[in-house]
């Protein structure tokens, strides 16, 4: 409560000269929009129940029937959090590329990255057959640290490619146009593992590929936060870096920023957001290009001050609104989590390359 | 202590196959209170000499003194307490006001969110001033024209609050009347805050007006002098390989007198080489 007390002083800290323009008063609508989101995404579902009984649920009491309890903490719990979880990482994630790469189109499915982590799980996933799939029997904690580790080892594999073709080429479209191809070769490999694959292990793959926030038990939750958490806390780390690097790497580093420590935070924070996202939900695109766009233009800065925390809580609420139309609710149809986001996502993405044009001619 | 110092730097690009060297053992010396400008022909190294003095290049051989310190066992935030730049191009920034980016200069002074302080502030306020941007200090950076965001660019750097000041062609975009103005605002710098500034330049007029020594770059070396005495001896005739009837016999500092300063400086110059 204190700690809610002082947030309109950290607000008024925000009304300095060089806010001048910026709408910073949105954070709080942002924050109050992300609470909504998380009640709905925990009151709505297949089977309907009492808001007060979730309450209760959440608060450490029995619900009046024992399947509403399980249902609020083995199923909507988990799944708003990692919804929640997940949006805070991608949208930050594409806030670090945009910011690093200069280049408004930047986002890890974009760039290659989450290819790179498919690519990890892939392996995992249909190669496991080869070897028994003893390690995927069950959804056990093994088998799922083995996956986040192919997924990550995979994600902080390309991002290190993409960066040390970045260091060589300034040229963002020459980058962009790189991790497509890599996208590509990416999912060649992929065709010729599930080319070789049996059945079982291809639907498995496939339904990893739709993406969906329902697939984290309690058990696998904290892991997933704590990942998260600590890119949250890197990524925080470089707010001061990354407006210096609004200007230009030249100029960042004029102004003393260490630029191997800034790009190895950005890549680290990029690659651990990436990777636990990837391989607990799928390769979840558009929230991350889509976040950061949205943010700029609500909170009408480039700031990162007011950016970072930005694209937290609109990537939580993008998350959790695409997790709830995705379930339909009412009904019991859920949709793959992937066709909501591209839906959503994608005309944003064409909204901004729009404006741009018309910015420039 | 000068503000900046060389000890035999030699300058270039590393490559695999013999390293390209532009100028060597350069002894050069830069103190406080003085107004330098880089002259030279396209290409000949004028730029690598400033990136180099900035450390946004390793030398090939030798050592670039700031106050008497070592670049090269210096930490970045001590060389961006110690020198500031101003490039070409003033970078496009969107989504920020002109008070914000002037702010960035306070980057090597701040904590790790970069909030300012009062005194922050303060140098905020008396850098836009100094450049003539206040009134561009609440509107967004990419309304502004060139010569605007240049200026805060420039108002940006004399926040970074360093001795030392190195501009790469900053009017390069600007119109004459803004060429003219930084040049004044620049040596009004060097005299009132006692700053050292080093700027490269193709302006040949404004800069053996408004310099108080000129560093002639040809491949040859840098030949170092007085505005005056360059125009003497005739070595600035020598470096752009012109003929010094051309210049007007009675030379002194203000050799584009007769010129039509309503012609583009690069038409002019084209004419009288």
């Amino acid at each position: 409560m204190l700690r809610l007390a002082r947030l309109p002083i950290a607000l008024y800290a925000w009304r300095g000269r060089e806010y001048a323009g910026a709408r910073t008063w949105l954070l709080v609508a942002l924050a109050l929009l992300l609470c909504l989101l998380l009640m709905l995404s925990l009151a709505l579902g297949s089977a309907s129940i009492p808001l007060e009984q979730i309450i209760a649920t959440l608060l450490g009491g029995e619900a009046e029937s024992a399947a509403w309890t399980n249902i609020v903490l083995k199923f909507r719990l988990p799944k708003t959090l990692t919804a929640m979880l997940a949006g805070m990482a991608l949208g930050v994630s594409g806030l670090l590329m945009q910011t690093y790469f200069r280049n408004p189109l930047a986002e890890p499915f974009v760039l290659g990255v989450s290819s790179g982590a498919s690519l990890g799980v892939a392996l995992v996933v249909l190669g496991a057959g080869a070897t028994g799939g003893l390690l995927l029997g069950g959804l056990n904690l093994a088998g799922d640290l083995l996956l986040t580790a192919a997924a990550g080892l995979g994600a902080a594999l390309t991002m290190t490619l993409v960066l040390l073709v970045a260091t060589r080429i300034s040229n963002g479209v020459t980058l962009l146009i790189l991790g497509l191809m890599f996208g590509y070769l990416v999912s060649a490999l992929v065709s010729l593992l599930l080319y070789f694959a049996l059945p079982e292990r291809i639907q498995a793959y496939i339904n990893w590929t739709f993406g969906s926030f329902s697939g984290v038990t309690s058990a696998q939750l904290p892991i997933l936060a704590l990942i998260v958490a600590a890119g949250l806390l890197l990524a925080t780390a470089q707010v001061k870096p990354l407006n210096a690097l609004l200007l230009s790497e030249d100029y960042a580093r004029s102004l003393g920023v260490p630029m191997r420590k800034t790009r190895l935070g950005i890549v680290l924070a990029t690659a651990l957001l990436v990777s636990a996202v990837t391989a607990f939900c799928g390769p979840i695109a558009f929230i991350g290009i889509a976040v950061p766009h949205i943010c700029r233009g609500l909170l009408g800065s480039s700031d990162h001050r007011l950016l970072l925390p930005g694209t937290i809580l609109a990537g939580a609420c993008v998350a959790l609104a695409a997790g709830l139309i995705a379930e339909l609710p009412g009904s019991n149809i859920v949709l793959p989590l992937n066709v909501v986001t591209a839906l959503m996502g994608a005309p944003v993405v064409m909204l901004v390359v729009l404006r741009r044009a018309r910015g420039l001619s | 202590m000068k503000a900046l110092e060389t000890r035999a730097l030699t300058i270039g690009y590393r490559r695999r196959r013999g390293n390209i060297v532009l100028a060597r053992d350069l002894d050069l010396q830069l103190g406080r209170g003085s107004l330098v400008g880089i002259l030279g022909a396209n290409g000949v190294g004028k730029s690598t000499l400033l990136r180099t003095l900035a450390c946004m290049q390793a030398p090939l051989a030798g050592q670039v003194l700031l106050d008497g310190e070592e670049t090269a066992r210096m930490l970045p935030l001590e060389v961006a307490r110690q020198l500031c730049i101003v490039l070409t191009a003033a970078p496009q920034v969107s989504l920020l006001n002109g008070y914000a980016l002037v702010a960035l200069g306070r980057y090597p002074h701040s904590d790790w969110l970069g909030r300012l302080s009062k005194s922050d502030h303060a140098q905020i306020t008396w850098a836009l001033q100094a450049v003539g941007a206040t009134d561009l200090a609440e509107q967004r950076v990419s309304q502004l024209s060139d010569g605007q965001r240049q200026k805060l660019m420039i108002a940006r750097a004399l926040t970074q609050d360093c001795p030392l000041m190195l501009l790469d062609e900053p009017t390069a975009f600007l119109d004459y009347p803004r060429r003219l103005e930084t040049l004044r605002l620049l040596r009004r710098l060097t005299r009132d805050a006692d700053r050292a500034v080093l700027v490269c330049t193709h302006e040949l007029d404004l800069a053996l007006r408004y310099c108080d020594e000129l560093w002639l770059m040809s491949n040859s070396g840098v030949k170092v002098g007085s505005p005056a005495t360059i125009l003497r001896d005739g070595s600035l005739h020598k470096t752009f390989g012109i003929d010094s009837s051309s210049f007007g016999a009675n030379g002194g500092s203000r050799i584009f007198d007769g010129a039509d300063l309503s012609q583009p400086l690069e038409r002019q110059e084209d004419s009288i080489i």
